[in-house]
């Protein structure tokens, strides 16, 4: 057999894994594997301009695929930068897997250039990362990686690889099964557990389903919908759960928790039995615990034991891939009709919070409509976070899995574009729409560059309100309108309150048109619904290139509902009006 | 109440480092952590004892489960365990207090295993709740240095048929 370079047994190993495309930057250390990569035609390098962007990419790659997404960087700053990449994947379960370039294995511990202590830096943001020390180890370390990252609760794995390690050679060997001794994820659901939760949900009189991120990740939309179909029970999703179940389901309640519609909180709290499926209790899902459904038991169906009475007390848990779970449940159960509970389910929906419409600006609700009538259920749609993001949460019409890409659990600004880039690489039939504000968008608007370039059409809906909108909203509420240091246009804030004249402070921070003109994309600015519409005709028809859509939205409108931190879900704050 | 973990982990680079980062990350506190070799020489065995609640030990112990290089874990029966501290102390010798520190030492079948003009070196073993003892009724002669290994501890079954998948 002949011998390859560490760097080529990297690549060889990655088209094994069915790699086809890897998000990176270069440097020192990585540039072997680099120079591997330059002779693989099989696999596409994309250049981000920002390591983070990379792993966002990568993970916005593996939200739409199911596959991991994959980045390498190089050693030191290259490294600590995706940090946060790869905590929002890990946070939410996304396999991505993460190759950093290192110093050479002689250099490592004497503070050389570029040096950093990646694996003990990535511990706690990572499901599980190597130091590969030697050659030998590096195919079944790949392999490892690829079968950590993607089995069981998926999540991200770092492997981090010394300059001679790549350079080195070695026989190349893949023929192998995985075998980690001490990694042997459940798959099934314990019968008897099962059969439990079935008592339960048979008995239960006002029952509710919670899907979150796991039941897309599990691939069991279609088993849940047969589920509470079979037994009338009404669904509520949690952020990442959106697109689980079509948002038109007469069973549907849209999100929950503290930017969570009112009949999903209101049902949460009345009912007598909550069936979580693949969620994990969030704090922000969940509000004041100790008043968090108060007559209900719980079922929790989880791959991820660990989640399990982590936050919440549970009557009857159910370990397992939800899919096979619920396979293994349906044949048990029994059809049911819960007419009494669906008829205070409509009651509870007629219930409204305040919608702003017809200002001087557009509103929220003004930029979704138009946003909704324009999309087909194939449209995946990226968020950053902040206000647009529960505005989407709350009026996107999710259709099917896999169409929102958000950051839910780190909640990470400037992750929509970039998981935006690695969704339309592999979705090029699809059209990916990142919404966003003007604050998230300056954290990555660098890839404007990386998008460009690999002419990818995805569509940049800011809604720009010229504040960082959710923190404002907190000090509108909780802080006396103190806004300090959320004014993305004033210069001088310090110094005197804000007199509410915008005229005397930037007109444009950055001129977002402008700025796609620098980056040779198409810009689009936006003041009325006329303009809105025409806007998104123009971009969905454009397949070209990114096409920003700088949409000029009400000041200080308000995310509504809000049950506010540290609140039980039944504290609902509507807004000033009830509409 | 205090928790004994018993681990078997990978003898590999940085697993220490990952066993620590579970209970550091949140916000929990190890009381003694013990690292050697076990039965086997491509794995470690860890006893570390915490004190604290049965929630956050269950929560620790299902972390802890998730690592990668954690072969198996699991919680020492308090009443079915067989358990071993090593202390090494140093105290002032004094012209009066000799024998009455001998006598002490004797009680405790600990061995004195050194001694200077001015000092002994005190070795005792036996569970922690022993060395406690010994140390509340020593403290008064003029501790000058004092060194706890944190306990060692076996189950006093067969533990091999409690693999990982079967701890929940």
């Amino acid at each position: 057999m002949s011998k390859l370079t560490g760097a080529q047994i990297i690549v060889e190993a990655l088209k094994r894994e069915g790699v086809e495309v890897i998000f990176g930057y270069p440097g020192g250390q990585a540039i072997p594997i680099f120079d591997a990569l330059y002779d693989s035609p099989e696999i596409r390098v994309i250049l981000t301009r920002h390591e983070q962007a990379a792993v966002h990419a990568a993970d916005g790659y593996a939200r739409t695929t199911g596959k991991p997404g994959v980045c390498l960087v190089t050693s030191g700053p290259g490294a600590t930068n995706t940090i946060t990449g790869l905590a929002t994947a890990n946070f939410d379960s996304v396999p991505v897997i993460c190759l950093c370039g290192q110093v050479p294995t002689t250099m490592i511990g004497i503070d050389a250039f570029q040096e950093a202590d990646i694996t003990g830096m990535a511990n706690s943001v990572t499901k599980h990362n190597y130091l590969v020390h030697k050659i030998e180890e590096l195919a079944e370390t790949i392999k490892n990686s690829f079968f950590i990252a993607n089995t069981g609760r998926p999540g991200a794995v770092l492997i981090d690889i010394p300059k001679d390690v790549s350079v080195n050679k070695y026989e190349f060997n893949y023929d192998f099964e995985v075998n980690i001794r001490g990694y042997k994820p459940h798959i099934e659901g314990h019968l008897n557990q099962i059969k439990k939760a079935v008592q339960l949900i048979e008995a239960a009189e006002r029952p509710v389903a919670i899907v979150g991120g796991g039941a897309i990740i599990s691939g069991a939309s279609d088993e849940i919908i047969e589920f509470i179909s079979k037994c009338d029970i009404p669904v509520t999703a949690t952020l990442n759960g959106l697109g689980c179940v079509a948002f038109d389901s007469p069973y549907f309640l849209g999100m929950h928790g503290m930017h969570g519609t009112i009949q999903a909180n209101k049902a949460i709290q009345q009912s007598d039995l909550i069936i979580a499926l693949g969620s994990r209790f969030d704090d922000r899902a969940t509000g004041k615990l100790s008043t968090f459904a108060p007559n209900a038991k719980i079922i929790h169906m989880d791959i991820d034991s660990a989640s399990i009475s982590k936050n919440v007390e549970v009557k009857v848990p159910v370990v397992g891939d939800l899919k096979n779970i619920l396979k293994q449940m349906l044949p048990l159960l029994n059809q049911k009709k819960n007419e009494k509970w669906m008829s205070i389910i409509t009651e509870l929906k007629a219930v409204k919070h305040e919608i702003l419409r017809d200002q001087k600006r557009l509103t929220s609700i003004e930029v979704m409509e138009v946003l909704n009538s324009k999309v087909d259920s194939n449209t995946i749609i990226a968020t950053d976070v902040g206000q647009h993001q529960m505005w989407t949460a709350l009026y996107y019409n999710f259709m099917k899995p896999r169409t929102l890409l958000t950051s839910g659990g780190l909640g990470t600004m400037g992750y929509g574009f970039p998981a935006a880039i690695g969704a339309q690489l592999v979705n090029t039939d699809k059209p990916v729409v990142c919404i966003t504000g003007d604050g998230s968008f300056q954290m990555n608007i660098q890839e404007l560059a990386t998008a460009v370039i690999e002419r990818l059409p995805v569509i940049i809906v800011i809604m720009n309100n010229g504040y960082l909108g959710m923190v404002r909203q907190w000090q509108d509420l909780f802080f006396d309108k103190r806004y300090s240091s959320t004014c993305l246009m004033n210069c001088d804030h310090r110094d005197k309150e804000c007199n509410g004249d915008y005229n005397s402070c930037m007109k444009f921070i950055p001129d977002f048109v402008k700025v796609a003109e620098a980056y040779s994309a198409k810009g689009f600015r936006v003041t009325n619904k006329l303009q809105l519409s025409e806007a998104f005709d123009k971009a969905f028809a454009n397949r070209s290139g990114p096409f920003i859509i700088d949409i000029i939205t009400e000041r200080e409108e308000n995310v509504w509902p809000m049950v506010p931190a540290g609140a039980s879900l039944d504290e609902i704050m509507r807004g000033g009006t009830v509409s | 109440m205090r928790y004994i973990l018993s681990l078997i982990v990978e003898n590999k680079h940085g697993v220490l480092a990952k066993v620590a980062q579970v209970v550091t990350g949140r916000g929990y506190n190890i009381s003694t952590l013990t690292v050697g070799p076990s039965e086997r020489a491509d794995t470690s065995r860890m006893i570390i004892t915490f004190d604290s609640d049965e929630k956050i030990i269950e929560q620790i112990i299902k972390q802890m489960n998730k690592l990668v290089d954690v072969i198996k874990i699991f919680l020492i029966d308090d009443n079915e365990k067989v358990e071993r501290e090593l202390l090494l102390v140093r105290i002032s010798r004094k012209k009066d207090n000799e024998e009455s520190i001998e006598r002490i030492v004797k009680i405790f079948r600990g061995k004195i295993v050194d001694v200077t003009m001015k000092s002994f070196v005190i070795e005792i073993t036996g569970a922690s709740r022993k060395i406690d003892s010994f140390v509340e009724n020593i403290k008064s002669y003029g501790i000058q240095d004092l060194m706890r290994t944190g306990p060692l501890a076996l189950p006093r079954f067969d533990m091999r048929t409690n693999t990982k998948e079967q701890i929940k």
